[in-house]
């Protein structure tokens, strides 16, 4: 009865109680929105590094770990794959190289890792692969001789990114509806190389407006973005004596991940050879992945991976990606930090009205305790019942203590609801696999 | 620092040796390979050089002292300035050491370094390592005669193998006619975008030979950016043992 009288009264003042629903409402929508976009990220950012960068676990030499040698392959490589194809839980796994190397262009230089991969098979683990930036080039395979994958990033430091303006780029601006008068222009830098995007930029804008190039600027940079595919990268690195070899490799395709710390290092070639180039007989496994069904099976299978081989080490994705696992775990704190917003903010909003309603009710009750209240005209059927028709109000401290204790106890009850839905929708759990 | 005796090498021929002997018949692999052996022919150097680096915003200039024997071994001790002056630099086939007296080390050059411009230069310490060779990692063709700084040359296409560990598309070089001098020599990209320039000039006489005395390098696209190379005394065939070129040696040497 007291739930329909309390829902009877909002309405009964319909512009106060929609005030306070809106007020209420935006807030929520703002909330929600706000860890909406949070989850979002966080999630993304999560399935990301998985999928291209560490997958689900990780093996290697626990020397490797600090000290990323040559010569620090696995230990126990014959043990840990018979152990991995016998687990059921695993989806994909593949061996691979990782070798630290210097990249040189004629026109740059860059610090990289070269990985050394089965192609087809790291399909299987990595979606680098699918990654591939439309019409430049492709992954590598492993029938094709001397290719490298690189990503986008990788390409514009070793100024492989290249703009130029050819009648063609000028044909498929015209298609896109750019006006005559901008195509005009733009024939002023034709068959002009600039090897950066930052030059490119420059020199468009001294030929173009800031409005035109708000309204264009992307699709000509688009347009006239020519990757320099076949064009050959070499590669310094050093064998297990720490002398410098080198090799040459031609560029077979531009990737893109959404981590450019990721793409500016990494950057693959075939296994094999990348161990003829160390004047290797086998190709050198520094690094197993392993992908699984389900991630929340990774801390059991590493414990299951953990006895093999003493020399080895298997990691988690959490422990391989600390940054993206603690913003998973922080993702918990900021559901707590929303939720108690939510409650303390009614818990406030309650107890200042409370408050101020207690101090006011105690001022008039404290007048009317001296005046009295005369209900002349109820008097007559008042004071048949007994009670007095002049009321001289009275309130006692324990009835503030009791009222305070009961509107913090409601209000505490009614966010609980929302709280409690709240942490429902908590999807982050889904992902915790400790 | 080879590279730099390397070319200074390149750039210099005996006195008397009449390589027009050959007459027009050579082929422009023997005209590379003989300004490359003139390197390769020698036993051993010592050189005193100084090396100046032009920036838009600063100059410096490095002097150093060389000693090499054959391809394979060379140790260089830099002289001026005063800061750097002691440190030491050693090559033993394709390895690389330095040692620097203000921190008492010795350190490798791990390949990271190898791409770093040398003292700062436009040089690099992989053009001083670089194993790859001018005369067998490229394709060579003579492509007419021009004069360069008053001297007739060959002028050379040199086009990189497709399989070389080269990062050059190809080079043109141009080649002294009568004494095999390098005079010229242009890298460019796979592109076919000229990279940078190499100059000779100054050809002086020095331990009985013409060698050029000044070489400049400009990049391309930096052409406010410069490495000038001045060879301030050179002297062939000198009485020096492997065990000169030692890790020991780098400290002591003066």
């Amino acid at each position: 009865m007291i739930k329909s009288i309390a829902w009877k009264n909002i309405w009964r003042n319909r512009n106060r109680s929609l005030v306070v629903i809106t007020a209420v409402t935006l807030g929520i929508i703002s909330g929600v929105l706000l860890v909406g976009i949070m989850k979002g990220w966080v999630e993304q950012r999560l399935r990301d590094v998985i999928s291209n960068e560490v997958s689900h676990l990780q093996i290697h030499n626990s020397e490797f770990i600090n000290n990323e040698e040559i010569d620090l392959t696995l230990t126990g490589l014959p043990e840990t794959e018979k152990a991995i194809e016998a687990l059921p839980e695993v989806s994909g796994w593949v061996k691979r190289s990782k070798v630290v190397a210097m990249a040189n262009t004629p026109w740059a230089t860059t610090g990289v890792i070269v990985y050394g991969i089965d192609p087809e098979r790291e399909k299987g683990v990595t979606e680098i692969w699918k990654k591939i930036v439309p019409g430049a080039g492709e992954y590598p395979d492993i029938n094709r001789q001397g290719e490298i994958l690189i990503s986008d990033k990788c390409a514009e430091i070793l100024k492989l990114k290249h703009y130029i303006i050819t009648e063609e780029v000028i044909d498929q601006l015209r298609g896109e509806k750019v006006p005559e008068n901008i195509l005009l222009r733009l024939t002023d830098l034709k068959e002009t190389r600039f090897r950066s995007p930052k030059d490119f930029s420059e020199a468009l804008k001294l030929v173009f407006t800031k409005r035109e190039l708000d309204g264009y600027g992307n699709l000509i940079t688009g347009k006239a973005l020519d990757y320099r595919i076949r064009n050959r990268i070499l590669i310094t690195l050093s064998d297990d004596t720490g002398t410098p070899v080198q090799g040459a490799f031609r560029v077979c395709g531009i990737y893109k991940t959404t981590n450019t710390g990721f793409d500016q290092a990494a950057l693959f070639v075939n296994a094999r050879e990348l161990a003829q180039l160390m004047g290797k007989d086998e190709i050198m496994t520094h690094e197993i992945a392993i992908l699984l069904n389900d991630v929340k099976e990774a801390g059991k299978v590493k414990e299951k991976l953990e006895g093999i081989s003493s020399g080895d080490s298997v990691r988690t994705w959490k422990e391989l990606a600390p940054d993206a696992a603690m913003m998973n775990d922080y993702m918990i704190m900021y559901y707590f930090i929303f939720i108690g917003i939510i409650m303390l903010e009614t818990i406030f909003l309650t107890l200042t009205g409370a408050v101020t309603g207690m101090i006011a009710g105690w001022a008039i009750v404290k007048v009317l305790g001296k005046t009295g209240i005369h209900f002349s005209g109820w008097g007559e059927g008042f004071e048949a019942m007994g009670f007095a028709a002049r009321v001289y109000p009275v309130v006692t401290p324990d009835f503030f203590i009791f009222t305070t204790l009961m509107v913090v106890f409601t209000a505490i009850v009614s966010s609980l609801w929302p709280a409690r839905k709240a942490l429902k929708l908590n999807p982050v759990e889904a992902l915790r696999t400790e | 620092m080879e590279r730099l005796l390397k070319t200074a090498f390149q750039f210099s021929v005996l006195f008397g040796l009449t390589y027009t002997a050959y007459g027009q018949g050579i082929t422009a692999t023997e005209i590379i390979r003989q300004a490359d052996e003139k390197f390769n022919g020698e036993k051993s150097g010592y050189s005193v050089m100084s090396m100046t680096i032009v920036r838009p915003a600063w100059k410096r200039t490095v002097e150093f002292r060389n000693w090499t024997m054959g391809r394979d071994y060379a140790l260089t001790l830099i002289t001026a300035p005063a800061k750097e002056a002691g440190q030491t630099f050693l090559k033993r086939g394709n390895e690389m050491w330095t040692w620097n007296p203000a921190i008492n080390r010795l350190i490798k050059l791990p390949p990271s370094m190898m791409s770093q411009g040398w003292m700062g230069s436009d040089y690099t310490n992989d053009d001083i390592l670089r194993e790859s060779s001018v005369v067998t990692d490229y394709v060579h063709e003579i492509a007419g005669e021009e004069m360069v700084g008053g001297r007739l040359c060959y002028k050379i296409m040199m086009t990189a193998k497709e399989e070389a560990a080269i990062v050059w598309g190809h080079q043109i070089r141009w080649v002294d006619k009568n004494d095999f001098l390098v005079l010229k020599a242009e890298l460019y990209d796979e592109d076919g975008s000229l990279v940078r320039t190499e100059t000779g000039s100054e050809i002086k006489n020095m331990d009985n030979r013409n060698i050029p005395t000044r070489i400049d390098l400009v990049p391309a696209e930096e052409p406010d950016n410069r490495t000038v190379i001045e060879i301030r005394e050179i002297q062939f065939n000198i009485p020096v043992e492997e065990s000169f070129f030692s890790q020991q040696n780098m400290r002591r040497v003066r």
